[in-house]
């Protein structure tokens, strides 16, 4: 009796499992995500954390037009590094350094100076577009019941191979996504605790913590201000903007 | 002459063909030996040559690190870790240039970066050295310039081995020549840096190695820059509480423990962007080199045999004086490249020494063969009075004087071979093989030590060789031992 009873409880949370529509969900987390015909700026205050070392301190302005897929990031802090910036034309990504006035190819997965940041983690996303759901099951997370979903990338041009989301239930909002390498290895963790900014109708994650699984104590906090969302004049996303804002 | 030298030539002569079978086993032996000694001394003289001659010089100076370093930087785990510049540069190079044997000192900075011509959405891989042209190449006579021309002091530029050239031209299907801007990406401790240099030469190593192919040589400042060598330190950002609150969190609890919260996004609208005129790009302050900042310093010595007393001088000097930096040999500062050729010349190595155990065992057979054969004699001697003593002697004798007289042989016809070798001028063929020749022709050296060495052993062998079957033929009663005979 105990034995079919279990095996009812299982069938019924497979049946309920599959009876959420994780595909939707993904695209729901995407839209969360992407501003569509408004334009994103935010300042992101990156402290980056490596054992035996002064914590470093990375200040970057995001500006974003999710529509064309553009971005500019530009470096406000340190001084050092003032000036420089990323630009995202069409599918290339340019690094300026105002020293020289010169731009080099880079790319989404490039790291944001030496934190453990990528550009991409700045820059919008499509789990939907990007990845498959291989897994789905059910999880906690502190106070929050999550989704906990598998997916693996359609292609190589993402920084992440295989990706576990774990998702609230009550919300499509990402608390935690853990990044592995092709060969299954868990090569970091970003947490996005829930602390939101509300910006153009969407939740944002205002804090996000992103930690090194492979070299240990190393971790970085990137920290979200001075959000806005409007129209942006179009030639933000140029190279003439940044050789001229610095 | 002794009796015993005189019994022990008339029982050699009187066994002639067990004689010349173990004398030519002997023999046979050092031929091994001396001309297996002779490559593999060629090999070490080769690789030491063409690594010190063409970029690690005889004696390598950098600063104290934890992990190993080499010219091509920190061997870290995971290769994260920066390589130091030199403390107290100019106190350093003074004790350097000072030390006795040192002939000629250069200054060297390493860094990679990401190379491309102007515009190129493609980019390739380049490891530089950066130098001060005039120094180098007192030190360093390497290299010739095959196009355009070398690098004049002061000026900015890079040069490009042509291999390196060809590869970036195919590789990033263009068209690739001196007087191009090559622009170079670098990650140092100032986060990334770009620099557009010109293409000033391209040049050709005269002895090739895994390593130069990659090398290019830039000036100094402009590798400084790339790899963040520069001076002042920016003023602390100030943080609020909850920027790094998260560094210290350790469980999902901290993180997601909490009920949610949500702000409104602060401002309505995004601000204005700056307009052209009104910053202009001439504003950017200009990043200040630390001039004085060096990686390395390579030393050449008058006689590369020297390093080994230079670097334990001047290691014993920079504790005296303490100052944080290591002297270490050429090994240390090619690094991993010397590794593999030596890996190589491991396994020759141990190819020879096999092929010199089998002919000890070999050696050793035939000797346990001749001294039981002879248990009659031995007998025959005992009855008549012999000590045992006597007979030991009678056979060590015998066997030193074998070794000896065939030992000398066997050198000779090793110096014979190893003339006939360098005779027939045998070319390397390939890069590889160049570096185990000690050139572009095999030519052996032969080393007077492992000569001597190669002598002394094959006797110590057959010295040892004849002790065990003479004990057993001593054991045997005389009686025995005649009634055998």
């Amino acid at each position: 009796m105990k034995r079919a009873m279990i095996s009812v409880l299982a069938a019924l949370s497979v049946a309920m499992a599959g009876a959420q529509d994780f595909k939707a969900m993904l695209r729901e987390i995407d839209s969360l995500g992407d501003f569509g015909g408004q334009d994103f700026t935010a300042t992101y205050t990156i402290v980056s954390e490596k054992p035996g070392q002064k914590p470093e301190t990375v200040q970057v302005r995001v500006y974003r037009r999710d529509e064309r897929d553009q971005f500019v990031f530009l470096f406000l802090k340190p001084e050092r590094q003032k000036g420089q910036g990323y630009l995202k034309v069409d599918d290339n990504v340019w690094f300026y350094d105002p020293e020289s006035g010169e731009f080099a190819k880079s790319t989404i997965k490039e790291s944001v100076q030496d934190s453990e940041a990528r550009n991409s983690d700045l820059s919008r996303m499509s789990y939907a577009d990007d990845y498959d759901i291989e897994k789905s099951s059910e999880g906690k997370l502190g106070a929050y019941d999550v989704w906990i979903l598998e997916l693996v990338s359609k292609d190589s041009e993402v920084s992440w191979q295989r990706v576990r989301l774990y998702v609230r239930k009550d919300k499509p909002l990402v608390l935690k996504e853990e990044d592995f390498s092709v060969s299954g290895r868990l090569m970091r963790t970003v947490s996005f605790p829930p602390s939101y900014i509300s910006a153009g109708g969407k939740q944002i994650p205002s804090r996000i913590l992103i930690v090194d699984e492979i070299n240990t104590g190393e971790k970085s906090q990137l920290t979200l201000s001075d959000v806005a969302v409007g129209k942006l004049a179009d030639d933000t996303f140029t190279e003439a903007f940044l050789k001229r804002a610095r | 002459m002794p009796i015993l030298v005189r019994i022990a030539l008339r029982n050699l002569l009187e066994h002639k063909a067990k004689s010349f079978i173990i004398g030519g086993l002997l023999a046979l032996g050092v031929v091994i030996l001396v001309v297996g000694n002779s490559f593999m001394d060629t090999a070490a003289a080769g690789i030491r040559k063409t690594f010190t001659e063409n970029y690690t010089a005889d004696v390598f100076v950098h600063a104290e690190t934890t992990d190993p370093v080499s010219l091509f930087g920190v061997q870290s785990v995971g290769g994260r870790e920066e390589t130091p510049a030199i403390p107290d540069y100019d106190r350093v190079r003074a004790i350097l240039e000072e030390a006795d044997g040192v002939v000629g000192v250069a200054s060297q900075v390493t860094g990679f970066a990401l190379a491309s011509p102007r515009d190129s959405e493609k980019t390739g891989f380049a490891l530089m050295f950066g130098v001060v042209p005039d120094e180098y190449s007192r030190v360093f006579d390497n290299a010739v310039v095959v196009e355009g021309r070398m690098l004049e002091p002061g000026e900015e530029g890079i040069l490009l081995t042509k291999r390196q050239a060809e590869r970036m031209a195919e590789h990033l299907e263009i068209d690739f020549k001196v007087g191009d801007d090559v622009v170079l990406t670098g990650m140092g401790n100032s986060g990334f840096k770009i620099r557009a240099v010109p293409l000033v030469g391209l040049i050709e190593y005269k002895a090739d190695t895994e390593a130069t192919e990659f090398i290019s040589y830039v000036d100094a400042d402009t590798l400084r820059i790339l790899m963040g060598l520069t001076l002042g330190t920016d003023a602390d950002v100030t943080l609020a509480p909850e920027q790094t609150e998260l560094l210290a969190s350790t469980s999902d609890d901290d993180l997601f423990g909490a009920p949610e919260t949500v702000d409104l996004a602060v401002a309505a609208a995004p601000e204005p962007v700056p307009e052209a005129e009104s910053v202009p790009a001439a504003a950017a302050p200009a990043t200040v080199v630390d001039s004085g900042a060096w990686h390395f310093l390579l030393a050449r010595l008058e006689r590369p045999g020297q390093a080994e007393r230079v670097v334990k001088e001047l290691n014993q000097r920079f504790a005296e004086e303490g100052l944080p930096v290591v002297a270490e040999g050429w090994k240390a500062a090619a690094g991993p490249f010397a590794q593999s050729v030596d890996v190589v010349r491991i396994v020759f190595n141990f190819a020879i020494i096999i092929v010199a155990v089998v002919a000890v065992i070999i050696m050793t057979n035939t000797l346990v063969i001749s001294v039981i054969e002879r248990t009659g004699e031995i007998g025959t001697m005992r009855a008549l009075g012999a000590q045992k003593g006597f007979v030991r002697k009678m056979f060590l004798v015998e066997t030193v004087v074998i070794a000896a007289v065939f030992g000398l042989v066997g050198t000779a016809l090793a110096f014979g071979i190893l003339g006939l070798l360098s005779a027939l001028n045998i070319e390397a063929g390939n890069a590889f093989l160049e570096i185990l020749f000690a050139g572009k022709v095999l030519r052996p050296a032969v080393n007077p030590m492992s000569v001597l060495w190669s002598l002394v052993m094959v006797t110590a062998v057959s010295v040892v060789a004849h002790v065990y079957p003479v004990q057993l033929a001593l054991r045997v009663q005389p009686v025995r031992a005649m009634q055998a005979e």
